[in-house]
């Protein structure tokens, strides 16, 4: 059974609000450390977290790659726009993700296919963050 | 529901280069921003540092085309990703453009990272500082999402 992704709460068994010390404990396998203006952000090989400097907490969590983590069990990686229109689920464009009407705290970016379009390109992250 | 992010222009330039002050953290990735005090653009001597543009082909340049490339009458994504690296690469050297820097706070990759904006002659090309990768080229003057710093 694939990990869970609940928007605004957790993906698999990471969960928003963590401490980096709670993120470094609990970490899988090797990561890499970076520092951005607000930020420190922690890369596995399929999930980047994102620590608010300020209080040092999960902000945001993102799948990508082999991540096989479904959302609402059956949206993960590689999916697309359609799937979720499928299932009903609405959908809005704002800047450069996919945010869902009815499901704030998670957003998805679209793969750049050559043949490029909104409803079949694939997803390539899904990110779940704090509203 | 996700905020979005607002445009804060900052005015006083050179206050706000030399003089600093605290960091605008924001409380979540998708919150409302604050203005960034930042100044990773500016060289001792106060002109603007100059980003390497990268070879690394556009950020969602298939959507971006779509949306802006076709209009600004580019025949192929190929020829708008050149386009928008030349004109990056040139007119962040240009004394009559304008550039702008700040931190992306929507949600999604590319949450927190510092992007710079080049305007001139009514185009606008956004570069991720970090990485040197074009994130966007459109025709207009738009900074929604990052919390602008004037570098020049």
């Amino acid at each position: 059974m694939s990990e869970k992704i609940i928007n605004s709460k957790c993906m698999g068994r990471y969960q928003l609000g963590w401490t980096m010390d709670d993120l470094k404990k609990e970490i899988y396998g090797d990561y890499t450390e970076e520092s951005l203006e607000n930020h420190y952000t922690l890369t596995t090989e399929n999930l980047k977290f994102w620590i608010l400097k300020e209080r040092e907490v999960i902000s945001q969590i993102m799948a990508f790659g082999s991540y096989s983590g479904k959302f609402l069990e059956c949206i993960g990686i590689g999916n697309n726009m359609l799937d979720l229109s499928r299932i009903g689920v609405r959908y809005n464009k704002e800047d450069y993700v996919y945010t869902l009407q009815d499901y704030p705290g998670i957003c998805f970016e679209l793969e750049d296919i050559e043949e490029w379009n909104e409803l079949t390109a694939p997803i390539e992250y899904i990110s779940i963050f704090n509203v | 529901m996700q905020e979005v992010p607002v445009l804060v222009q900052v005015d006083h330039l050179e206050e706000v280069l030399v003089g600093g002050g605290s960091k605008g953290g924001s409380e979540s990735a998708g919150s409302k921003p604050k203005p960034s005090t930042s100044s990773h653009g500016q060289s001792s001597q106060g002109s603007v540092k100059a980003i390497n543009v990268s070879e690394s082909k556009m950020y969602q340049l298939g959507d971006h085309f779509n949306k802006h490339g076709r209009g600004m009458g580019y025949e192929s994504k190929k020829a708008y990703d050149a386009a928008a690296k030349e004109f990056a690469t040139k007119n962040q050297n240009n004394p009559k453009s304008s550039i702008v820097e700040g931190t992306w706070n929507g949600s999604g990759s590319l949450n927190g990272a510092t992007q710079r904006a080049i305007t001139y002659d009514g185009k606008t090309v956004i570069i991720d500082v970090k990485s040197g990768q074009v994130i966007d080229f459109f025709i207009g003057k738009e900074f929604k999402g990052i919390n602008i710093i004037k570098l020049q």
